[in-house]
């Protein structure tokens, strides 16, 4: 989802943190973005990328909304959220236990269902 | 905090429910063995599911016997045997509801005279299991403090409940740790924290409490909360379904996991939209 796509050596060393398999260090990575001063649609997006990976998808999509207002032409912003978009929506539970599923259900009514209960 | 983790009965096996009912028993009795007969009335459904799926990872069995228990004297009940696991998810269990009880009074609430009856149980709880104690301890200290600070966004809010459930399975785990079980039980205890603050978001406007979404979103109620920023809250909740998939995904299970997979990928979703409907809470069903 997140790739490291510019020449800007502002974050170069964020991202190398970013693609460590052992174990990344956020806190790390957190406070060279809290050092840059310039707050543009590069650093939203990196900073999106490090929410990403806390796991705050919220705040990562928050993120991507300001990098894309900042520099609205920048496609990689834009493929970002909407991938992010989308992996929330994959998960999205459709049909399954609908009130009136769980009405029929009781409604079988424990006469039936009592020799289940004996057979342990 | 607790009662939302919960089993999808319509798509529930019978054989998973007599596991479930058997676990439930089971850790009542470990309550006890852990922590004194009186913390037993503070059984939980929340970590009942984690002694079914901490079992399950670490590849400890489940032996089932017919045995009486202080509520059912008269008729014998298939109950796991209590174990190691059970005895420290008994203490689990028992601590994370006095410190539940402690925040309620620090919120200005009742609940004393009840924190008193678990008192000793988690002294008990504190000197058989330190690390365990201890990991609570912190986490419930920051997660004290970044309400305190009055974070609005409920990413942050949650962090210090997700990390700790996180921390926890690690503990539980050991070296059967990996990212995968991290991803899970971090969304688990994240997803714990919002559902208990969507679900107290009308009581908590009232009564001025902190709740992230009321600062985040500043609806009056619950109701005008989905009806203005539904969209979003979806969003946080599917991405934390999102992590329980892949998590779940990458897990190796040493036994059968339809129940596991019952509680999170069904009974996790249809809780909270049962909350985010205003549904009320329906009481666990016990028979069949």
């Amino acid at each position: 989802m997140f790739e490291y796509h510019s020449d800007d050596i502002r974050f170069r060393e964020v991202w190398i943190l970013l693609r460590q398999t052992d174990g990344v260090d956020l806190d790390r990575a957190q406070r060279m973005l809290d050092e840059c001063r310039e707050r543009d649609g590069e650093w939203r997006y990196v900073q999106a990328a490090v929410f990403y990976y806390r796991s705050w998808f919220l705040e990562c999509k928050r993120q991507l909304k300001k990098a894309m207002k900042l520099d609205p032409e920048n496609e990689i912003y834009r493929s970002a959220y909407n991938d992010l978009i989308a992996m929330a929506d994959a998960a999205k539970l459709e049909g399954n236990g609908l009130p009136e599923e769980k009405h029929w259900y009781n409604g079988c009514g424990e006469a039936c269902c009592d020799c289940c209960s004996e057979l342990c | 905090m607790f009662g939302y983790v919960r089993y999808d009965i319509p798509n529930l096996y019978i054989k998973d429910f007599m596991l479930y009912k058997a676990m439930y028993c089971g850790l009542c009795k470990g309550i006890g063995a852990s922590c004194g007969q009186m913390a037993r009335v503070g059984l939980t459904y929340d970590v009942t599911f984690l002694s079914i799926i901490l079992h399950n990872m670490t590849g400890v069995d489940i032996r089932v016997e017919k045995q009486h228990c202080v509520e059912h004297c008269i008729k014998r009940r298939p109950i796991a045997v209590v174990d190691d696991l059970t005895k420290e998810l008994g203490a689990l269990n028992t601590v994370l509801l006095y410190f539940k009880l402690t925040d309620d009074i620090s919120d200005g609430g009742k609940g004393r005279g009840r924190r008193m009856w678990f008192k000793k149980g988690y002294k008990r709880a504190k000197k058989a299991y330190p690390e365990l104690v201890k990991i609570i301890t912190r986490f419930m200290a920051e997660q004290e403090k970044t309400e305190r600070a009055k974070t609005a966004s409920p990413d942050i809010a949650a962090d210090p409940t997700a990390c700790m459930m996180r921390e926890l399975s690690d503990h539980f785990l050991g070296e059967r740790a990996s990212e995968s079980t991290r991803q899970l039980f971090y969304a688990l205890g994240k997803w714990v924290y919002l559902i208990d603050a969507l679900d107290d978001y009308d009581k908590d406007v009232k009564k001025k409490n902190y709740n992230p979404f009321v600062l985040s979103y500043g609806a009056n109620t619950r109701e005008g909360l989905m009806k203005n920023s539904g969209g979003e809250i979806m969003f946080l909740f599917n991405t934390m379904f999102y992590d329980m998939r892949e998590g779940l995904g990458g897990i190796q299970f040493h036994f059968n996991r339809d129940l596991t997979d019952n509680v999170i990928l069904r009974g996790i979703p249809l809780e909270t939209e049962r909350v985010v409907k205003g549904q009320k809470k329906e009481k666990m069903t016990q028979k069949v």
